[in-house]
């Protein structure tokens, strides 16, 4: 669909003599009037890049990506790109949980994966961002903690889940998600033995050792919206996201995604307001995405 | 654990490499869609990403120049590059340092006089670290500069060499510069010759120096023939398929 | 199931509030449900700083502080909420190219303190002058393992509670502005949510309204 086939309507003024190419006439017009140019594909019901506003990106999940990290995984959600990356070592229980384990997650927005983050400490909205995140890990455990005992009391495996953002084109939580969902399940931990007379924790001498998984309690698959114009737009891409009135994230346990089963949680965060129906929509429209990332065995 | 041999006497070294030979390096440019220009390289087992943005306008502008374009780069490692994992310090003195070396590197080399009170930032993240960082970035931080279309006068290239019993050993992985061994680590461009850094902190007797620096320009060399490889191919694909697209193509140099 | 201090489920806890309680802040409100309080001050429209300026509509900045703890990146995720929401309640188009400074701070908290800071925000900001589209309410829920819902939650229910709800409303309660869900939930409980938090929205709304009288 090229806004350049037919004559480019003039919102304001234009001095400049127009481009004879169409695809530069098009490119101009999203510089300058980003929400026109929005606008014209959503009165024809597409967005930019040919999606229906209810579409999701195409997922794509490369495990194991990062050969010296104990788990992780790269996920690509359109051209958004977030990498996990997982590093296990031993610590010290906490004393009012003496027999699990520790899960840490950090996400970062670096200032390459976008020319609107600017180098220095992180941007409140990346630091807001980051909570977010850690806030769905932590409500919504994906692994069974009660695994990373090595000895009650004494030593835990503590896992530093370390996100980079490479490429943000918006809905970098969505990607996140699944690669931390992704890293998780490809962790590999060898198996220890902790050492009563010296304390020390030490890799299994048995000759089988086989490498320790991680039980999996849940799959959780974020959904992200964006409301532009009161036009509902599932993963928006950054240029959609920052016409945004407002944005709203549902989480969904992609193994449990069926009416009845819980949601895992809801955000939305300012803007335009909502009503009960729209909301219900983009709940429903979450767990048909739980599904078809379920049925489609990325993040098995 | 007692010095490794890092040169065993039939002249192989721990990876299994001569003396004389560099790691595999291989690259790729175009790989980041938001940033100007960005490149993907690994030297060996190093891996760095470096992203460009700019020219764009001065963060701040009481810092910007009126007749030039300022340099502005920013180095991290990721906490999986290493074994061990390491967390992220903000100021970390020795990425400071790293960092105005690249600057004052490619302000030479860029021609910063076409882009008045403009900011070029360079950003470069290694995601796996096995020796020769800053030889990696800065080789990396030169093609994502070309894929950006920023005007610079030739390429850089880096490499570090050093020295063991008077051999020169071309390409430092981690574990030969852990053992102490001198390491210098030379920046070249490679039309001219002309050295632009050149970093040692160890001690290195005289007589070696220009033995070990005549091989750091041979691995120059080298270097600069892969980059060269790889932009001129990504640039006749891409003149491949701009010609797929429209009737006239314009003629590229090959120069 | 009754709760500790014998409330019914859904029965709030007495309102206090207070405005004009700082002398040099431009506006300044303090809500309080029962023990939990939040004090806020409005400072505005400022002069803004060239690199925030936005040409059609004063910057809000927003800034929260706990009565205990470091600052960490969870005011920064409460900050940017609030942000967001009050942008939208707000005719920044009234006043371009200005800042509005917007300051919470915790002086106690049990339980439901998003809440309460939304609130002490709406009487701030009439205490200031600022032009709203309505005026606003939130409301917090929980939902107990065994299925109850709780109406305005002190620290211990949502320490216990499986999942947490907090929603905005204004004066129409035409939609939610600010929706803060988390915990695994069933949409009917969720449906059931937005219902009583839109109806105790309105009670708070004609709290505030008497107040102001």
């Amino acid at each position: 669909m090229a806004p350049g086939n037919t004559p480019a309507p003039a919102p304001a003024p234009a001095p400049a003599p127009q481009p004879t190419d169409p695809a530069a006439a098009a490119a101009a017009i999203k510089k300058l009037h980003p929400r026109a140019y929005l606008a014209r594909f959503l009165a024809a019901g597409v967005r930019p890049d040919a999606r229906q506003p209810s579409h999701f990106r195409t997922l794509r999940i490369t495990p194991s990506a990062v050969s010296t990290a104990h788990g992780s995984a790269l996920a690509h959600l359109g051209q958004t790109t977030v990498l996990c990356a997982i590093k296990a070592e031993v610590a010290v229980p906490a004393l009012d949980k003496p027999d699990r384990g520790f899960l840490v997650v950090n996400l970062d927005l670096p200032p390459l994966c976008s020319g609107k983050h600017r180098p220095g400490p992180p941007a409140a909205e990346a630091q807001a961002l980051a909570h977010q995140f850690a806030g769905y890990v932590e409500s919504a455990p994906i692994v069974d903690l009660a695994k990373l005992c090595i000895a009650e009391r004494s030593a835990c495996w503590v896992l530093y889940a370390d996100l980079l953002c490479l490429n943000d084109d918006g809905n970098v939580l969505d990607a996140a998600v699944a690669a931390l969902v992704a890293a998780l399940r490809s962790v590999r931990l060898p198996r220890a033995e902790y050492d009563d007379d010296d304390g020390a924790v030490r890799a299994s001498t048995d000759a089988t050792n086989r490498p320790i998984t991680l039980p999996i309690l849940r799959t959780p698959v974020a959904c992200s919206f964006a409301v532009v114009d009161n036009h509902l737009l599932a993963d928006p891409t950054a240029d959609e996201a920052a016409l945004a009135s407002a944005s709203v994230t549902v989480l969904v346990d992609a193994d449990r995604s069926a009416d009845s089963d819980p949601l895992l949680a809801v955000t939305k965060r300012g803007g335009t307001p909502l009503s009960k129906p729209q909301l219900a929509q983009c709940i429903a429209l979450a767990r048909n995405r739980a599904r078809a990332v379920s049925s489609a065995g990325l993040l098995a | 654990m007692g010095r490794l041999e890092l040169l065993s006497p039939e002249g192989l070294r721990v990876d299994g490499r001569r003396a004389n030979e560099l790691r595999k390096v291989s690259a790729k440019t175009g790989v980041l869609a938001q940033a100007d220009g960005s490149a993907y390289l690994e030297m060996g087992n190093t891996k760095v990403l470096a992203a460009v943005y700019g020219p764009r306008e001065c963060r701040m502008r009481s810092q910007a120049l009126h007749d030039r374009a300022i340099i502005n780069v920013e180095f991290t490692q990721a906490t999986f590059s290493r074994i061990e994992r390491r967390p992220t310090r903000k100021f970390d003195r020795k990425n400071m340092e790293v960092q105005l070396q690249i600057r004052d590197t490619f302000e030479a080399v860029v021609d910063t006089t076409i882009y008045p009170r403009s900011q070029i930032d360079i950003y470069l993240q290694i995601m796996q670290a096995d020796g020769g960082q800053v030889q990696a970035c800065i080789n990396a931080a030169t093609l994502a500069l070309i894929n950006a279309g920023v005007a610079m006068r030739d390429y850089v290239v880096a490499c570090t060499v050093g020295n063991v019993d008077g051999t020169p050993l071309l390409d430092l992985n981690h574990i030969e510069e852990s053992q102490g061994t001198p390491e210098i680590t030379l920046a070249t461009l490679p039309r001219s010759g002309n050295v632009v850094l050149i970093q040692m902190e160890s001690r290195l007797h005289m007589d070696k120096l220009e033995k070990t620096l005549q091989l750091a320009n041979d691995g120059c060399a080298q270097i600069h023939e892969r980059l060269d490889e790889v932009v001129r191919k990504e640039l006749r694909d891409l003149v491949h398929k701009v010609g797929q697209h429209s009737n006239t193509v314009r003629g590229v140099s090959t120069a | 199931m009754t709760r500790t201090s014998g409330r019914s489920n859904g029965t709030m806890r007495p309102l206090r509030s207070a405005k004009g309680v700082l002398n040099r802040a431009d506006g300044s409100g303090r809500f309080a449900h029962d023990k939990t309080t939040v004090l806020c001050g409005v400072y505005g429209p400022v002069e803004v700083k060239l690199r925030d300026e936005q040409l059609d509509k004063a910057t809000l900045e927003v800034i929260f502080k706990q009565n205990i703890g470091l600052t960490s990146t969870r005011e920064k995720f409460l900050e940017s909420f609030l942000k967001e929401t009050l942008e939208a309640l707000i005719m920044t188009n009234l006043h371009p190219r200005t800042l509005i400074q917007i300051t919470f701070q915790t002086l106690q908290n049990d339980g439901s303190l998003l809440s309460a800071a939304f609130n002490a925000a709406c009487m701030a900001l009439m205490n200031a002058g600022i032009p709203l589209h309505s005026t606003f309410a939130s409301v917090s829920l929980c939902i107990l393992p065994n299925g109850d819902i709780f109406l305005d939650p002190t620290a211990d229910e949502e320490e216990q509670a499986e999942s947490r709800h907090v929603f905005v409303f204004d004066s129409r309660r035409e939609g939610a502005y600010c929706v803060h869900s988390d915990g695994p939930f069933l949409q009917e409980k969720f449906d059931k949510c937005y219902d009583y938090a839109a109806l105790s929205a309105k009670v708070i709304l004609d709290y505030m309204k008497a107040a102001r009288e």
